[in-house]
């Protein structure tokens, strides 16, 4: 058994390893990097809202929930990029056969490759948004205790990205596997993103003068449907967002239900990657 | 050292409409040295993978000393070398050498004991700090047999050892080998090279279209004044060369 967890361990390390070399995720380090220098003068600015200048607190933590979701999202993003070449590059450079070659099972690889490249992306995600919170102290003075469990929460997107493009890459060539699964993900934020305004306010009252319309967003439509469907991507982002405003309040409906339908799909996800990796021919 | 002992029983594989190997059946003992002869695409890399749980068994089974293949204890003690070398190029040759003994979950001291020992026996000292990617064809070669001789390697599979070395490389790996057979290991070389086998190997298995056409020891398969070439010319190829 503690054998048998070394050996894991040494494939979740050389994983790692690899991943932190790779020249794209330097470059895509030094874009965070450089986006976290250019929005730090965001906390300067001064909004006139109706002719009235925003109180500054206010205005602040609105940035930081800009700032949280696009850093999440962004993570996310780079994650699927570097999940696109987890398997191949370990084939090309016959990682792959070298290491199942050795008492390792395709499970301990499989989790380990995942796994490994979560938890960088993971810690990536957790330093890029304490940086912004650190930011955010500096200039508002104000400590957002909610940040760990909002980061929290946006692992489940990143975990869903990597298994996802990891899923494809096995299934057709890598570069339609990321776009495949970017086209899924981009969608479950524009769907999320049309949901989350149909009810706002605004748009509720102007549904509410044809009553007809009012009466349809009720009925069950075959669009309701795939809105249920699809992943909770962008709405589990946003209030993993809104967690880190103290004054917030969300529904506990509109909390867990982003989370089951990201959970349900890590784990669909999570199965069919190792059934498919069982059934590889090893090269 | 104890050698493993390989049963491949009732085995077939087929990839689609292709039966790469055909219900093939045969016993490699203990501390023998086995080649696997046949034309290219004969099933031999394919009997290797299915040893090696790369490729599973469309029926039949695989087993090391008495364990399925498809189980990790299968392949505790065993060590495989490639027939197309590739490693990471931005390692080094020890590197490397630790990672596979930090896979095999050793120790950082008894890993560097175990590396060292590899290295020397594999003749890389002095070379093992260089990265892979500066290596030469013959040096990769020498590194990934040392990667598959870490650990208390008890069988040993050996596809192609000598491609693309020189006739000096091909004598070195040759003497390795002699040097691992008398350790009682068991070791299963898959090579084209017939004068180099017949040198090294106890028995050979000659395999055609996915079935064993022979299996015996060289002494038996080879009569006087005959080479392992001609025989195998003989039973492959009958009437294409003369």
């Amino acid at each position: 058994m503690k054998q048998t967890i070394k050996r894991i361990a040494a494939v979740a390390r050389m994983t790692m390893s690899d991943i932190i070399r790779q020249k794209s995720f330097i470059v895509l380090f030094i874009i965070a990097v450089l986006f976290l220098l250019l929005v730090r003068g965001c906390w300067g600015m001064k909004m006139n809202v109706n002719g009235q200048v925003m109180s500054g607190g206010k205005f602040a933590l609105q940035i930081l929930q800009t700032v949280f979701f696009v850093i999440s999202s962004m993570v996310m993003f780079i994650a699927g990029l570097l999940a696109m070449r987890l398997f191949r590059r370990d084939r090309d450079e016959g990682m792959q056969a070298f290491v199942l070659s050795k008492p390792v099972t395709r499970l301990s690889y499989i989790t380990c490759k995942v796994g490994g490249l979560v938890l960088i992306m993971t810690a990536f995600m957790f330093l890029l948004h304490g940086a912004i919170l650190i930011i955010h102290f500096l200039h508002a003075g104000e400590v957002t205790a909610g940040y760990l469990a909002a980061s929290s929460m946006s692992v489940l997107n990143v975990l869903f990205a990597v298994l996802a493009v990891s899923l494809l890459s096995l299934l057709i060539p890598e570069i339609f596997a990321f776009l495949a699964a970017f086209g899924v993900t981009a969608l479950a934020f524009i769907f999320d993103g049309i949901a989350a305004a149909t009810r706002s306010s605004a748009v509720q009252s102007i549904l509410s003068q044809s009553g007809a319309q009012a009466a349809g967003l009720d009925s069950l439509t075959w669009w309701k449907v795939v809105y249920w469907i699809w992943p909770k991507a962008g709405t589990l982002g946003a209030n993993a967002a809104s967690l880190i405003d103290p004054t917030a309040v969300i529904a506990v409906n509109d909390m867990l239900i982003p989370l089951v339908s990201m959970a349900v799909y890590c784990i669909a996800l999570a199965v069919l990657v190792v059934i498919k990796f069982d059934r590889e021919e090893i090269v | 050292m104890n050698g493993a002992k390989i049963e491949y029983t009732q085995v077939t594989k087929r990839f689609g409409a292709v039966t790469a190997v055909d219900n093939v059946s045969f016993t490699v003992a203990p501390g023998e040295c086995i080649a696997l002869l046949g034309p290219n695409g004969a099933g031999k890399t394919t009997l290797v993978r299915l040893l090696l749980d790369f490729t599973r068994a469309s029926a039949g089974t695989v087993a090391v000393d008495g364990t399925p293949s498809s189980d990790i204890r299968a392949r505790m003690g065993v060590g495989y070398l490639p027939e197309n070398v590739r490693m990471p190029g931005h390692l080094t040759g020890l590197q490397y050498l630790m990672r596979c003994a930090d896979l095999l979950g050793m120790t950082k001291q008894d890993a560097a004991v175990r590396c060292r020992e590899a290295v020397a026996l594999t003749g890389m000292t002095g070379k093992e700090n260089i990265a892979v990617k500066t290596y030469s064809k013959g040096m990769s070669q020498r590194i990934a047999l040392a990667a598959a001789l870490i650990g208390d390697t008890r069988l040993l599979i050996l596809d192609e050892p000598t491609s693309g070395l020189d006739p000096i490389g091909i004598r070195e790996i040759r003497v390795i080998l002699e040097n691992l057979k008398l350790k009682g290991m068991t070791i299963l070389l898959n090579s084209h090279l017939l004068s180099e086998v017949e040198k090294v190997c106890d028995a050979a298995l000659i395999i055609d279209r996915g079935t064993v056409i022979v299996k015996d020891t060289i002494a038996s398969i080879v009569k006087d004044g005959e080479t392992l070439e001609d025989v195998f010319v003989r039973l492959v190829a009958p009437g294409r060369v003369s």
